[in-house]
């Protein structure tokens, strides 16, 4: 166990790094991408109705599975519900045919781009 | 062996290792969330790279300098509507997951900490950390802008576990990622192994593995973040393995020299300042046996990445709560770690992305 104080340690663990709080993204901030800081708050308002609506689509989803399968509904059925893997997948397709939908135009100068996974730089060249 | 109650806590059961959130509308929220990244970010990351690179060398060409400040190079390069889009949307996804995952579990927050108190006392393995510990300042910023970070949230841990399925993007479920990493870490050449450390464990996903890979072993998880052993602990417990936690900086453990056959740290160097880092390389190798074995999972040297992605790199850095990571992939890490005395097994890239960055401590 080190001997010293929980200050004393932090001063110790600290010795050389006064230059951290200077870097870039040391503080969190609140960024904005374009000019006219609106864009930026219509894009975010945009996202979470993007995001609330798809809740409301699940819930809708759900809702006529157990329907279908157990002939009856309840809000705890819903919140108890394990899709299975087939269902799983039906409805992530779902939900990039919406996104996809919904969002197309943001990149039409680039082109729509794939649907891609999470490739760290650890992984990428294995 | 403890056995930890959990069907009150988590009435909705655990997805792999992670709790599931406390309702369907919060899960259904993080899907959108964690599907509109992959479509709207990941599959856009060449092209943003290219254009932002496009307007950078446009710029170094009218007029001789090549920007190399975030401030400087947002101002160009957020010209380009989708450029910008782009930030605007990572940003905004970014903050949202944290805050909805939060938001859910704090549902419970009361129940949770009793888990974690409980926890505390039980085994398998165990957790030691102490609650008067001051962090030093880089360890408290908010990595990934998650509020709070690492070490500032006494739930923090349990945002990041669901935090880092959304990250992934389904490519980490069930700590796959992490236990793969496991499987494929190096041994020292004389193939004893008695023990082993994780260094920087976060909750313990790749500890857990390497627990799994050497069940023989005393398998250790540290980590600067009691809210980060503490969780690990909880979650390890779930899983019946035995690994033991404690609350360490690593580049001030509390072990004795030689003691340990492997010490691995998996994506903790681009987190931390280059100094650190240095410090870290030393005490690895002082609680390292003569022949045993230091290997890094982390992001590759600026050697071995393209512009585009030194310029995504410093957009995320600036603007998604990674400050260090530029200092990491520009200090040369394998011949830091060379400097600290261990001799690497290779210098190619393509080898040290199957194996990571793998040195052994001179007999």
């Amino acid at each position: 166990m080190s001997t010293l104080t929980p200050e004393e340690r932090a001063k110790k663990l600290s010795e050389g790094l006064d230059y951290v709080k200077d870097l870039p993204g040391f503080e969190r901030g609140h960024p904005h991408y374009f000019k006219d800081p609106m864009i930026d708050h219509l894009l975010e308002i945009v996202l979470q109705l993007g995001a609330e609506m798809w809740i409301i689509r699940d819930r809708q989803m759900v809702t006529e599975h157990l329907l279908t399968t157990e002939g009856k509904v309840t809000p705890e059925m819903i919140e108890a519900f394990k899709p299975s893997p087939e269902f799983r997948e039906k409805m992530k397709a779902e939900r990039g045919t919406y996104t996809r939908r919904l969002y197309q135009s943001l990149y039409d100068g680039i082109g729509p781009g794939g649907e891609a996974a999470f490739v760290s730089g650890v992984l990428k060249v294995r | 062996m403890g056995h930890i109650e959990t069907k009150s806590l988590l009435t909705r059961g655990f997805n792999g290792n992670t709790p599931e959130l406390l309702n369907r509308a919060d899960e259904a929220y993080c899907d959108f969330v964690s599907g509109a990244r992959n479509l709207l970010m990941y599959a856009q990351f060449q092209n943003i790279g290219k254009l932002g690179e496009a307007e950078l060398d446009q710029a170094a060409k009218a007029t001789g300098h090549r920007p190399n400040s975030p401030d400087a190079i947002k101002a160009l390069v957020m010209k380009v509507p989708e450029v910008a889009t782009y930030f605007r949307v990572k940003r905004t996804l970014q903050e949202s997951y944290w805050r909805r995952i939060a938001e859910s579990y704090g549902l419970k927050q009361r129940e949770f900490e009793q888990a974690l108190a409980e926890a505390d006392q039980m085994g398998p393995g165990s957790v030691t950390y102490d609650p008067n510990f001051v962090y030093p300042a880089y360890a408290t910023i908010d990595i990934h802008v998650q509020p709070g970070g690492y070490t500032g949230q006494r739930l923090g841990a349990l945002t990041y576990d669901y935090g880092t399925k959304i990250f992934f993007g389904g490519a980490g479920d069930a700590d796959s990622l992490h236990h793969s990493m496991a499987e494929k870490t190096s041994a020292p050449k004389d193939g004893v192994v008695k023990r082993v450390m994780e260094i920087g464990c976060s909750i313990g996903q790749m500890a857990c593995g390497l627990k799994k890979r050497f069940p023989n072993a005393e398998v250790w998880g540290t980590d600067i973040g009691a809210p980060m052993v503490r969780y690990a602990h909880w979650r390890t417990i779930q899983q019946g393995l035995d690994v033991l936690y404690a609350q360490m900086p690593a580049e001030d453990l509390d072990f004795p020299d030689n003691h340990f056959d492997i010490v691995t740290a998996h994506l903790l160097f681009h987190e931390i300042p280059v100094p650190v880092i240095k410090r870290i390389l030393a005490e690895a190798k002082r609680v390292l046996r003569p022949g045993g074995v230091f290997v890094l999972w982390d992001f590759f040297s600026a050697k071995n990445r393209s512009g585009a992605t030194n310029f995504m790199g410093l957009m995320d850095a600036s603007d998604n709560g990674e400050p260090f990571a530029p200092g990491f992939v520009n200090c040369d890490v394998e011949a830091l770690m060379e400097q600290a005395g261990f001799k690497l097994r290779s210098h190619d890239p393509q080898e040290l992305g199957r194996t990571g960055r793998v040195g052994d401590k001179p007999i």
